[in-house]
């Protein structure tokens, strides 16, 4: 399969550099599954856990959540590649502050619905 | 460029590349389950087909790993990367599918 015209652009990067990026966009990846599995296990074992609209809602955040890491992953493994091969320095993502800013929040959400219950 | 040692990169690669395929693996167990226990159709027909797609995560890591023992300065296709992460949203969306019938039929 042809490369896309961005990966042709500019210099290749050193090969490690790209490996590294690769293995990042991995993890990321991972991170995602890893949050949909929470997702998954939260609504099939929280029986007990407060009002079941939290126990949705949570696990439906958490599901979306995933969605938006695994494209954010993506998006973030190509913005690095472009910016390797033009010898920039590497794009911001909000990618981390999200996904903190999320675990904080489902981490308070659930202390609410152990209050509630 | 020529000569400089790849050291142990390209191993540490091809490892992500499992791991991560095991990750989807389990997903995929775990939304099967989910369809199972609930009875719904959609979502194990989806689980079905998230442990096809792992499987062939699996299947991918194999090949990236022949690549970079052939030439271990070899990229990885942009085509790989967006599989992968379209098997994680995929199953994200099974997720919400099952979710959406578990509150219909609760």
């Amino acid at each position: 399969m042809n490369p896309p015209r961005w990966q042709d652009s500019g210099k290749d990067p050193d090969y490690r550099f790209s490996l590294a990026n690769e293995r990042t966009f991995l993890a990321w990846i991972r991170t995602a599954l890893a949050v949909l599995a929470g997702a998954v296990l939260l609504h099939q074992f929280a029986t007990a856990l407060g009002p079941k609209w939290i126990v949705t809602v949570a696990s439906g955040a958490m599901a979306i959540a995933s969605a938006l890491i695994a494209s954010g992953a993506f998006y973030r493994w190509r913005g690095n590649e472009i910016a390797m091969r033009h010898s920039q320095t590497l794009p911001s993502t909000w990618l981390m502050g999200v996904l903190a800013m999320f675990a904080g929040l489902l981490a308070a959400a659930c202390g609410i619905a152990l209050l509630i219950r | 460029m020529i000569g400089r040692d790849p050291g142990l990169q390209p191993e540490r690669t091809a490892l992500a590349w499992v791991r991560t395929a095991s990750s989807l693996l389990v997903v995929a167990l775990l939304l099967l389950r989910a369809g199972f226990a609930s009875s719904s159709g959609s979502v194990v027909v989806a689980g079905t087909f998230l442990m096809v797609c792992a499987a062939a995560t699996y299947g991918l890591a194999l090949y990236r790993q022949r690549r970079l023992v052939l030439d271990p300065t070899a990229g990885v296709d942009a085509a790989l990367v967006a599989t992968v992460t379209a098997f994680s949203v995929l199953a994200s969306f099974t997720m919400l599918t099952y979710i959406l019938h578990d509150e219909t039929f609760r």
